[in-house]
């Protein structure tokens, strides 16, 4: 006996994964926060499937789901239990007017990698702990044995040195090079 | 709008750095600003990049160091004319490949529901097993029931156990516990049809939507593992372990109502309510396969077993098993330890422990203890040890001991007369009122020295009790008179660095030997909720030394 999953919702569901990464990098955007972002993508999945019925194909998803997501971001907003958001709700309302769809990553994340090889030893490791671990400077210091200052000057030379050397590979490869 | 300034406060803003003056400047900026925002926008794209990068090298070294195969998403081949939907599910099959997900979990529910549309367009054929018999122990099926042997693939249809638990592997990978006596129907490769009884189901992320039916409620699974029963009376209850399940009632299907880990609901004739989960109830495949290495005599595979349940259980804070010996570290194995609450070691002895085998620390010199750190409030705790005392020496001497002196700081200790004795700090440090105390009668007399014992006291908060257990059994309790909450902070296991000396402890006088523990301690837990009295003998039972 096979599952029954009517239409609506399978295409809901695999609109929701092709937009998985571009609703991470909103949420990010507004929240600064890698665990909070991962508790509103589920609770967003989850009222995306039970509202399946009311998105209209051929309108715009990534609009429907946002939208979907800051009314989560701002009710999480009231948890009593939960650090307080960073941004008022009226500015998380302002910059979500204006905010991007991230698809500009999809080139840039074919040659992170390559680029990331550039970064010294110690560098790639402070880049380890604050993007894989998901730790802030001052966690990071007493790993390295550095003061969270260093840590701080270290990454966002890390990330410029990468965001140089990404945007001069997609320019060459642009020139056909 | 000052360019350089906004790029360092965005800077601090993800970095997670910005003072509250940095946050009010900041967020007037943006409001101020549309080029101001359209910067911070362009910010968050590359680190939305960096994470998408960090989270997917994370999820690879996990499911790496896990010896998980990560199923690439590819869509069976079809088997009728694929629909339109069917030629986008592919698309976003090959996205998957190209532009990697997040979060390993996250591309691996992606995967699924690519996978689960595939599979709604191509059914299954008739006639097909739906699952397999996986495991089979002390099983007595009814007469007229289908009695498959270990091993046999089942069709759609019935099972009526009459006594005993078999383990069925369903075919899209759901593992359902069942535990007679229960009466089952296997239906699809994804769900079943509870009648009577009693199952806990265990759902891979590649099953998601699995189904349990029954008379009062479906529940659908969001990955997951849940356990469910049908009472003799017709009630149903639905307890979820981990994850999330969808419940809908017979009475208003379509109201999906979600029920998150450690919940558990209670359904009766289209009435809902919230009871208390109950993990232990469940019979689950660890503890199945613990009971089957106890029948065969492997004791230390079966603790081992018993020891990941409580490393997993939802409250256990710091859980030392003193496995894989370091001079530096004893790791907490507690799968929701807190960060940085691996005690380091400070001298003391590995030795053995329970059983041959199984390794244990031995406190010998007064300066060898364990430092953790473990901050936090409990409204209850529960403490365990597995000891084995070789002198008490002192007045106090020291299994746990707090040494900030804060308000709700615990000790724990065996009293030199032999008792089990737990403190809490509740007045101003140096007050002779300061400790509320309670001790067990002795229960460490000369012929329990150099023998293991389970060691354990636990403090319920909503009623103030203290309840102290030796070998599983209560030993003693009584009410304390504290208000607020514990702390742990930091700790010494097996010493106190508060020190004799320390005139914020307890009076002691000049003559008080040191606080250390002498002996050995082979496992050591600490949970953030009460443990019941069948619980803490649950866990004797399945540590006892010597055999079960």
């Amino acid at each position: 006996m096979p599952e029954p999953i009517d239409p609506q919702t399978a295409l809901v569901q695999q609109l929701f994964v092709q937009h998985i990464v571009p609703l991470r990098g909103f949420l990010l955007g507004l929240t600064a926060d890698f665990h909070r972002v991962d508790d509103l993508v589920q609770e967003t999945f989850l009222t995306v499937l039970q509202k399946a019925a009311d998105f209209q194909p051929g309108t715009n998803f990534r609009g429907w789901v946002f939208a979907i997501a800051r009314f989560k971001l701002l009710a999480s907003f009231r948890d009593a239990g939960r650090e307080p958001l960073i941004f008022d709700p009226d500015l998380i309302e302002t910059l979500s007017e204006t905010a991007p769809d991230f698809s500009g990553n999809e080139q840039r994340f074919r040659y992170l990698p390559g680029c990331l090889e550039k970064l010294a030893p110690q560098a790639r490791r402070a880049m380890t702990l604050a993007y894989q671990h998901g730790h802030p400077p001052r966690e990071i210091a007493p790993h390295m044995g550095w003061t969270a200052n260093a840590v701080k000057v270290a990454l966002s030379r890390a990330r410029n040195v990468i965001r140089a050397c990404i945007e001069h590979r997609l320019a060459a490869e642009a020139a056909g090079s | 709008m000052n360019e350089a300034r906004l790029a360092v406060l965005v800077e601090r803003y993800f970095d997670r750095e910005l003072t509250v003056e940095d946050q009010t400047e900041l967020q007037a900026l943006l409001r101020e600003s549309a080029p101001a925002r359209a910067f911070f926008w362009e910010a968050a794209e590359w680190q939305a990049l960096y994470r998408q990068w960090g989270e997917q090298e994370w999820g690879r070294l996990e499911a790496e160091s896990a010896g998980r195969i990560v199923p690439m998403p590819i869509a069976p081949r079809p088997m009728v004319r694929p629909r339109p939907q069917v030629r986008a599910a592919k698309v976003s099959a090959h996205k998957v490949v190209r532009f990697p997900f997040a979060k390993w979990t996250a591309a691996l529910a992606a995967v699924a529901a690519v996978v689960a549309i595939a599979f709604t367009i191509w059914p299954q054929l008739p006639g097909a097993s739906v699952a397999t018999l996986a495991q089979v122990s002390g099983a007595v099926w009814s007469e007229g029931s289908a009695a498959p042997a270990p091993g046999a693939r089942l069709k759609p249809g019935r099972l009526r156990l009459e006594r005993g638990t078999v383990v069925l592997a369903f075919g899209r990978g759901a593992r359902v516990v069942l535990e007679g006596p229960a009466e089952f129907e296997l239906r699809s490769d994804n769900a079943g049809f509870l009648h009577s009884g009693k199952l806990r189901a265990r759902v891979p992320v590649r099953a998601h939507g699995f189904k349990i039916e029954t008379a009062q409620f479906t529940a659908v699974d969001l990955g997951t593992e849940f356990g469910c029963e049908l009472a003799p009376d017709g009630a149903g209850e639905l307890h979820v372990f981990a994850g999330k399940v969808e419940l809908n009632t017979a009475e208003a299907p379509g109201a999906a109502m979600p029920v998150r880990e450690d919940q558990a609901m209670r359904i009766e004739g289209g009435s809902v309510r919230a009871i208390a989960a109950r993990p232990d109830a469940f019979v689950s495949e660890d503890e199945l396969a613990r009971r089957e290495l106890v029948k065969k005599g492997d004791v230390l595979g079966a603790w081992r077993m018993a020891s990941r349940q409580l490393s997993d259980h939802p409250a256990t804070l710091l859980h030392l098993d003193f496995e894989g010996i370091s001079a530096t570290v004893v790791p907490n194995r507690a799968s929701r330890a807190p960060a940085h609450s691996d005690p380091g070691v400070v001298g003391g002895k590995w030795v053995e422990g329970r059983w041959p085998g199984k390794s244990a620390l031995e406190f010998q010199d007064t300066n060898d203890r364990l430092r953790v750190a473990l901050p936090g409030r409990f409204e209850s705790l529960t403490l365990l040890a597995w000891v084995r005392a070789e002198s008490l020496h002192a007045k106090h001497n020291a299994l746990l001991m707090g040494h900030t002196f804060q308000l709700g700081e615990v000790h724990w200790y065996l009293y030199g007369d032999g008792s089990l004795g737990l403190g809490v700090l509740r007045d101003a440090p140096g007050q002779q009122s300061g400790w509320q105390t309670f001790h067990s009668p002795p229960i460490i007399g000369a012929q329990e020295m150099g023998a293991w014992n389970l060691l354990a006291s636990v403090f319920d908060g909503p009623s103030a009790t203290v309840t102290h257990y030796f070998n599983g059994q209560p030993v003693g309790s009584r009410k304390l008179s504290l208000h607020g909450p514990l702390r742990l902070d930091a700790a010494e296991i097996g010493n106190w660095a508060g020190g004799p000396d320390d005139p914020r402890g307890a009076p002691r006088k000049p003559s008080d030997a040191s606080p250390a523990f002498h002996g050995r301690i082979d496992e050591l837990a600490i949970l953030t909720t009460a443990l019941g009295d069948e619980q803490i003998q649950r866990l004797y039972q399945q540590g006892k030394p010597g055999g079960h």
